[in-house]
């Protein structure tokens, strides 16, 4: 747009101002122009070009330019764009262009230089060299050295040209161009004094072959307006200037984008990924173009809604997000079995808004992703099953403490029986009471199993439960090892907490900590070995505290604990039983499970809600 | 085939210390035990065990091994120092068994696990008495 490249500083001069201020203020803009002023609406322009015809009238340089600037003034609006200046530059074939704002408020102006400058390379035809524009459209006008500046000015006035050449016979001396003239005039240099001495020598010149978009860039750079074309033998061919080569800008601007467009579009379209374009319009979001890829995974989708390959709230999301900036081309669409993620650039010129939606093919990702979510989860699988069967393992032998007694006393009440029977000794209160007890204690086999089987169910259920008893009938499975073992077990229970967890989980984690504790109590063969059970709640929360007098866990060792496979205990050890109590209290319970050594021994303390 | 009157008849003549810390199972082979042995007496564990052989003259021993204070292994080594003849018989569970060859010098008369066959104990108890 034009109000990026706009020239501000050094511009404009009050409408009362005098030819004099006026010459030393294009002097010092080097624009060759000056804007009048009447506040802040521009009212005349005088350019380099007017003051050849001014200079002719002989008028003192003292009095108000105001009679002789132009008025008829070609003003643009500072939002148009370079495409539109350049075709009234050309149509009307000016230098430059005042810019005005919403207010018709005075801005500054615009010349052919700035905008070849903003132009790129490719802007020009490339192909094209100087003598190709040249042509032989004007016969190069030069003077002799000796001439006067009156002369040369008369000359240039006639044939309407803004610059002559001095040659002496052949040699080319110097140029004298407008902008010479405006410095001629500020220094009051009498118009008798000879060319050569105002002219402007070494002259710059180029080669006839030289390209377009080169000799722009050295008019740039030399601040010049105009340079003169070479040939092969050194002789001057002729004089070429900024508008001519404005006049072979390739077409317009419009053209140049569209071809600079077509250019991209190429690229896009021989882009592995598929690529759709859309306008960004309030009510309908419809395809206007799509590369190859895209034409080949949805068919010709040319012109249909968005919506038909993009599911309709999700698009609206996305351009809710994009609206306030906050879209993070993440969003997902899965086509044909392949999951993609779009990212989208959205582009704005005036009521021109584009989006374009790049779908990055993700799918392998995706796969990969699952592959590993999926690993990982077997993996927590595979150890809970483990860890499941250590714990059956520990389960067996506590149900042999659990059932000795009882089938010792079951062996010794069948052999009293026996013995009797042996001795004809029949007393039929004493067989019969006898077969009670026996059928007493098979009950409480029975009983024990059962306790055992429903620790093993699978159900993962969320009970409610009275966290007093889930604790009972849990340490009811392991007192007989205890007692076997001298160990004490002591209860510091606050009753009537109901919770609500996966109960058998729970249970199973409170006997993984018991085993522990019960593992290095008898391994280290304290004396009066104990455990202490402590319940109690605070706020929304019950807290479990299990304690030992075994020594503790190691400083060395106590933050490894949790891992998988971490044990002290050698072959005897799986690792695996506070890792899945861990699984089970944070992951299924949602609560906190944590270690420290207090004087005695290990203190694990489990956190769940209520 | 051992004739079980003649061998009660025998053994009701003998005195027998019977040591076992489980009240359960203590009761109910202290009721079988007493169709053999009229003349029997009771401890709950190692020490009490040793304190009543002490004190008092017995044919026969007949001993759980793991119970509190003091177990069956101890308290059989410490008979073991002064008397060698006194048969003892270890009624334990499977997996309370010692390694045997570790105790072959106390000179143990039957080893019976736990849950038992009643023919094991009249077997043994006929060796012991004949
Ligand atoms: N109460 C405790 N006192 C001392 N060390 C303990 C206690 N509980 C657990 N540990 C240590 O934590 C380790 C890991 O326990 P766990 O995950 O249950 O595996 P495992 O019991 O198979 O070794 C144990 O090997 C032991 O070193
Ligand atoms: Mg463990």
């Amino acid at each position: 747009m034009l109000q990026d490249i706009v020239e501000k500083e050094n511009i404009s001069i009050d409408k009362d101002a005098s030819l004099d201020d006026a010459i030393s203020l294009m002097i010092k803009n080097g624009e060759g122009i000056v804007v009048f002023l009447d506040g802040h609406t521009a009212v005349g322009i005088l350019t380099e070009r007017d003051l050849l015809y001014i200079l002719k009238q002989k008028i003192s340089l003292s009095v108000q330019a105001l009679k002789y600037y132009k008025t008829s003034l070609i003003c643009i609006h500072l939002n148009r764009s370079l495409d539109y200046a350049l075709h009234i530059l050309i149509d009307n074939n000016i230098r430059r262009l005042i810019i005005k704002d919403n207010d018709n408020h005075f801005v500054g102006i615009v010349t052919q230089e700035m905008i070849l400058n903003y132009l790129e390379r490719d802007t020009y035809r490339i192909h094209l060299s100087v003598s190709n524009i040249i042509g032989n459209n004007q016969e190069l006008i030069s003077v002799s050295p000796l001439e006067s500046i009156n002369n040369s000015l008369k000359i240039m006035r006639e044939q309407s040209i803004g610059s002559v050449v001095i040659k002496d016979k052949h040699k080319l001396l110097g140029i004298f161009t407008e902008r010479d003239l405006i410095k001629v005039m500020n220094l009051k240099i009498p118009m008798a004094t000879p060319i050569q001495e105002v002219m402007s020598s070494p002259v710059i010149t180029i080669g006839q072959d030289t390209i377009i978009a080169d000799a722009t860039q050295l008019m740039i750079q030399k601040k010049i307006r105009r340079l003169v074309v070479i040939g092969e033998d050194l002789n001057i061919i002729g004089i070429i200037g900024t508008r001519d080569i404005m006049r072979n800008i390739k077409g317009n601007y419009a053209n140049l984008i569209e071809h600079k467009l077509k250019i991209a579009k190429n690229t896009l379209d021989s882009l592995p990924n598929m690529i759709i374009e859309l306008f960004n319009r309030k009510s309908s979001h419809h395809i206007h173009w799509l590369n190859n890829k895209a034409k080949n995974t949805f068919g010709n989708i040319l012109d249909d809604d968005i919506c038909t390959i993009i599911d309709e709230k999700l698009w609206k999301s996305i351009v809710s997000d994009m609206d306030t900036n906050s879209y993070n081309n993440d969003a997902r669409v899965t086509i044909k079995n392949s999951t993609y993620t779009l990212s989208i650039s959205q582009y704005i010129f005036k009521d021109y808004n584009l989006i374009r939606v790049l779908f990055v093919d993700v799918t392998e990702i995706e796969i990969e992703l699952a592959q590993a979510v999926d690993s990982e989860q077997k993996m927590l699988e595979h150890l809970m099953q483990q860890s499941r069967l250590a714990q059956m393992g520990e389960m067996i032998s506590m149900i042999a403490h659990q059932w000795r007694q009882p089938l010792a006393a079951i062996s010794a009440t069948i052999g009293t029986l026996k013995l009797r029977n042996m001795l004809d000794n029949y007393e039929k209160d004493f067989f019969d009471k006898k077969l009670d007890q026996i059928t007493l204690y098979s009950q409480y086999l029975s009983d024990t199993i059962n306790d055992f089987r429903d620790f093993f169910k699978q159900d993962k259920l969320l009970e409610d439960g009275n966290f007093e008893k889930i604790i009972k009938s849990t340490t009811i499975i392991i007192q007989p090892s205890l007692d076997h073992e001298g160990i004490t077990l002591t209860f510091d229970l606050q009753k009537g907490i109901i919770i609500n967890t996966y109960i058998n989980e729970f249970k199973q984690v409170v006997l993984n900590i018991l085993q522990n504790a019960y593992d290095v109590l008898v391994s280290r063969e304290i004396e009066s070995p104990e455990i202490i059970i402590k319940a109690y709640k605070s706020t929304s929360k019950v807290c479990l505290e299990i304690s030992d007098n075994g020594g503790g866990i190691s400083d060395e060792i106590i933050h490894n604990v949790f891992k998988p496979y971490f044990s002290t205990k050698k072959q005897d050890g799986t690792g695996l039983g506070l890792y899945m109590s861990r699984i089970i209290i944070e992951d299924h319970c949602k609560g906190s499970i944590s270690v420290t050594n207090s004087a005695l021994g290990a203190v694990f303390t489990i956190k769940v809600e209520v | 085939m051992i004739d079980i009157y003649k061998l009660t008849t025998k053994t009701n003549k003998m005195s027998l210390l019977y040591v076992e810390d489980n009240a359960m199972v203590r009761e109910d082979t202290q009721t079988m035990l007493d169709i053999f042995f009229e003349n029997m007496t009771v401890a709950t564990n190692g020490v009490e065990g040793l304190e009543y052989y002490n004190n008092a003259k017995y044919d026969l021993i007949i001993t759980d091994i793991r119970m509190p204070l003091m177990d069956g292994i101890a308290m059989i080594s410490k008979i073991r120092e002064y008397d060698q003849e006194i048969p003892i018989i270890i009624i334990s569970a499977y997996d309370e068994n010692y390694n045997l060859y570790n105790i072959k010098h106390l000179n143990i008369e039957a080893y019976i696990t736990k849950p038992f066959v009643v023919d094991d104990l009249i077997k043994t108890i006929y060796k012991v008495s004949s």
